[in-house]
């Protein structure tokens, strides 16, 4: 698998350039949009989860955040998420407050390099 | 236009997942491969989507927030064809204990996370496929099962000795009968003993042959008779199918049928061809063991007149009663074949039998003269009684004939000669008979082909009024030229048609010609002359006569005036008071009347002076007889005396010579006719003289 230096994987991307979407746009570019406007949402949602130490909560925020991670080839950022998910399924809060402390700046970084992608063909 | 490219409907597919992403590249791909898609972001908007859209596919995330996948997935299987929905889970790799949940929740297959959008075109198209083949085998499936609910027939799949193994239809009973409460563990159980017993061997053989066997049984259902067909089919195993079919109807119909051909429905005898069977067979079995065999053939006397008088409701009821009387002769008389009586209806009133003959045929005399006897009481017709005796013709195998037709013919000939005997009696057949009644036969059968096919002809006699030999009319004569035989004397075929039945048609067809040729000569200016008709006494005592002789004018547009009717004594003393009032509506009409051949019948006076005629016509025997022997002259003159007294004109028939004219002026004679003027001739010489 080639991950590129933004951790995305080039098949998938690649694939989604060549799907047409419904406003005529590459596809990269309205998967990228709608990563970037939801993801901070979802963040927001894994914060709180982990305040009110509602673990499930924080799983299916996490496996909602994994999905969209999945659709841009974010195949890291989803490992990452993963196990998130796991620990939180398993009612581990001090191990959740742990793995989650990575997470912002990591979605951050799919972010970017989405960006790049939608930006530069 | 080929099947594969009628356009395809459009496929409808539903998606369900929370994630935006999914369902924006879900419905991107599928739109984009020609697939309807319907979007949901959570399990109840999946479910309303079922029920809304009716996709025919359903993509589910499993992990969704409120309803999740496994619970819709659920909820779907128990919509309205939600259980042959195919419901493809959307779960991640990482999680194999959720796809086991799906299964277990109902789903049909799954798809991994994150998905391969390309791939999952091909696997959508592959799971409806998969989905429309498995409809495609539900309704197979549903229209066989149903197939066999609605077959009449049991189907049973049999071991080699007979043992049931399954019941494919019928559910383990006989047609007919109701699935019954213990399963039978061999067919023979069900079938009737007879069957039962042949049942093994059926089934080896069917298995040794490789070849469906068939075996039909009887038994009694309900008090009534079902006829079972059981087909043995053997399979490749050593198994067997066996079909017990319910076939009464067929075989009843294969009856009804046989009846049908073979039966007379009137009198429930066998017909011609079902005798022509049966003799032949015993006239086979006979000839064999030298026996010989005795053929009745039993001709009601006057029948037709039943028919004509009385209508053939009536002609019916008697047929019926003579058959049973027939039958009742011959008791319990069978002959070669079990529940036959050797006895067939031929025809209108013909029967035939036969029976063996022991001794000589004296002693077929003796039967044949019981069934005579058992014909003398009167049929009862409704509100009357009719006569209707038999005249019975014997013929015997293998002295008189060899085969059916031979013996057929001269039975025939000798109930003919019975007939002509004076009728109601039993002739045994002789040799000679048979030339007789052949020509009688085959004359018979030209002279309806020649009033069929107009081939008769009307002479006409010139008469003549014996003061100035003026001529003053005709009468008019039946000619019938044979073909081969030349012109036959009237007195001969006239015979043969009243004995035959038809005289009234040959009367109605003489009166239409003359009245034709009337309406000719009008046409073409000629004088017109009266012409006179011989009525045979049989037309004249028919009610119906008065209406056919003036349809027939009218027809024509002939003034009655011109029509004479000429009548034998005899066919008036019959029914003196329907003679009279027929005469009397005929007079009224404007025909003229004569008595024909008078002097020669009852001659009653009394009568005669009570019957309104103008006309007598003194028979040619005794003019012949003048004015040589006294006799005839007195009788010329008596009369004419007589005729003149009661304001009636006279007619000589037959005058040939001047002697015998030289009477007739001398006595007062009005008219003559004969050879000394002119024989009968044909229309257009008569005309000519007109």
């Amino acid at each position: 698998m080639v991950l590129t230096e933004s951790e995305l994987d080039r098949g998938v991307i690649d694939a989604l350039r060549e799907l047409p979407s419904p406003d005529g746009r590459s596809m990269i570019v309205c998967v990228a949009e709608l990563f970037t406007q939801d993801s901070p949402a979802l963040l927001q949602q894994m914060q709180q989860a982990v305040q009110r130490e509602d673990w499930l909560a924080l799983a299916a925020a996490v496996h909602a955040l994994k999905s969209y991670a999945g659709n841009v080839g974010a195949l890291r950022f989803m490992a990452q998420l993963r196990e998130l998910e796991l620990t939180a399924k398993a009612g581990d809060g001090p191990q959740c407050i742990a793995l989650l402390a990575p997470i912002p700046a990591a979605c951050s970084t799919v972010v970017a390099a989405l960006a790049r992608e939608a930006i530069c063909p | 236009m080929p099947l594969s490219s009628l356009p395809q409907p459009v496929r409808r597919v539903l998606l369900a997942d929370d994630d935006a992403s999914t369902r924006l590249l879900a419905h991107s791909v599928l739109s984009g491969a020609g697939f309807q898609v319907f979007l949901a972001t959570n399990g109840e908007e999946a479910i309303e989507s079922v029920l809304r859209d009716r996709p025919q596919m359903v993509l589910l995330d499993l992990e969704m927030p409120g309803v999740d996948g496994y619970e819709a997935c659920r909820r779907m299987r128990c919509l309205p064809g939600g259980v042959e929905l195919p419901i493809v889970v959307v779960t991640s790799l990482d999680d194999p204990g959720s796809i086991e949940r799906a299964y277990a929740a109902g789903a049909t297959d799954f798809v991994t996370k994150p998905i391969n959008w390309v791939l999952l075109v091909h696997r959508v198209r592959y799971v409806l496929r998969a989905a429309d083949s498995a409809g495609a085998l539900r309704a197979a499936e549903s229209r066989n099962q149903a197939l066999l609910r609605a077959m009449p027939d049991s189907l049973f799949l049999l071991d080699g000795a007979g043992r049931i193994q399954a019941c494919a239809a019928g559910g383990g009973a006989l047609p007919g009968d109701s699935p019954g409460q213990e399963s039978p563990t061999t067919l023979a159980a069900l079938l009737p003993p007879e069957a039962a017993l042949a049942l093994p061997t059926l089934c080896a053989q069917a298995l040794s042959s490789r070849m469906a066997t068939t075996l039909d049984c009887q038994r009694l259902q309900y008090g009534v008779t079902q006829v079972l067909e059981v087909r043995l089919l053997p399979n490749e195993d050593g198994t067997l199918l066996a079909i017990v079919r319910d076939v009464s109807e067929q075989k009843f119909a294969e009856q009804r049928i046989r009846r049908l051909a073979y039966y007379d429905n009137l009198t429930d005898l066998p017909n011609r061809e079902w005798m022509e069977m049966r003799l032949t067979s015993a006239l086979l079995a006979a000839g064999k063991v030298g026996r010989r065999v005795a053929v009745l053939f039993i001709d009601l006397d006057q029948f037709r007149r039943v028919n004509d008088t009385l209508g053939q409701l009536a002609g019916d009821a008697v047929l019926i009663e003579a058959a049973d009387r027939l039958r009742r002769c011959l008791g319990n008389v069978h002959f070669g074949v079990e529940d036959e009586l050797p006895l067939a209806r031929l025809g209108a009133d013909e029967f035939l039998l036969w029976l063996p003959l022991a001794d000589g045929p004296e002693s077929v005399v003796v039967t044949a003269d019981r069934i005579r006897q058992a014909f003398e009481p009167l049929f009862p017709c409704g509100p009357v009684e009719v006569k209707a005796t038999a005249s019975i013709g014997v013929a015997c195998y293998p002295a008189d004939g060899h085969d059916v037709p031979t013996l057929l013919r001269n039975a025939d000939a000798a109930s003919q000669q019975a007939k002509v005997a004076g009728r109601n009696r039993v002739v045994v057949y002789r040799a000679e008979m048979n030339n007789r009644a052949l020509e009688r036969l085959s004359l018979e059968a030209d002279l309806r082909r020649a009033v069929a096919s107009n081939s008769l002809e009307v002479y006409y006699q010139p008469k003549y009024r014996v003061d100035d030999l003026g001529l003053v009319g005709a009468e008019a004569l039946l000619r019938w030229k044979h073909p081969r035989l030349g012109f036959i004397p009237p007195n001969e075929f006239i015979g043969l048609a009243e004995a035959a039945g038809f005289i009234v048609d040959i009367d109605r067809w003489v009166v239409k010609r003359v009245c034709e040729d009337i309406s000719v000569w009008r046409a073409a200016g000629k004088r017109l002359l009266p012409v006179a008709v011989n009525l045979s006494a049989h037309e004249f005592l028919n009610q119906a006569v008065v209406a056919m002789i003036t349809d027939a004018a009218a027809h024509a547009e002939v003034p009655h005036g011109l029509l004479e009717l000429e009548l034998t004594e005899n066919a008036l003393v019959h029914d003196a008071t329907l003679a009279r009032e027929l005469l009397t509506q005929l007079r009224d009409a404007g025909f003229t009347l004569a008595i024909d051949d008078f002097g020669t019948g009852y001659s009653s006076l009394q009568y005669l002076r009570s019957f309104p005629v103008h006309t007598l016509k003194i028979d040619r025997s005794f003019v012949q007889g003048a004015p040589d022997e006294r006799e005839a002259c007195a009788l010329i003159r008596a009369v004419i005396q007589f005729a003149h007294s009661l304001n009636l004109s006279v007619v000589a028939e037959g005058v040939e010579n001047y002697r015998q004219l030289d009477l007739l002026r001398a006595e007062g004679c009005d008219y003559l006719q004969g050879y000394l003027m002119d024989p009968a001739l044909p229309v257009a010489t008569y005309a000519a003289m007109l």
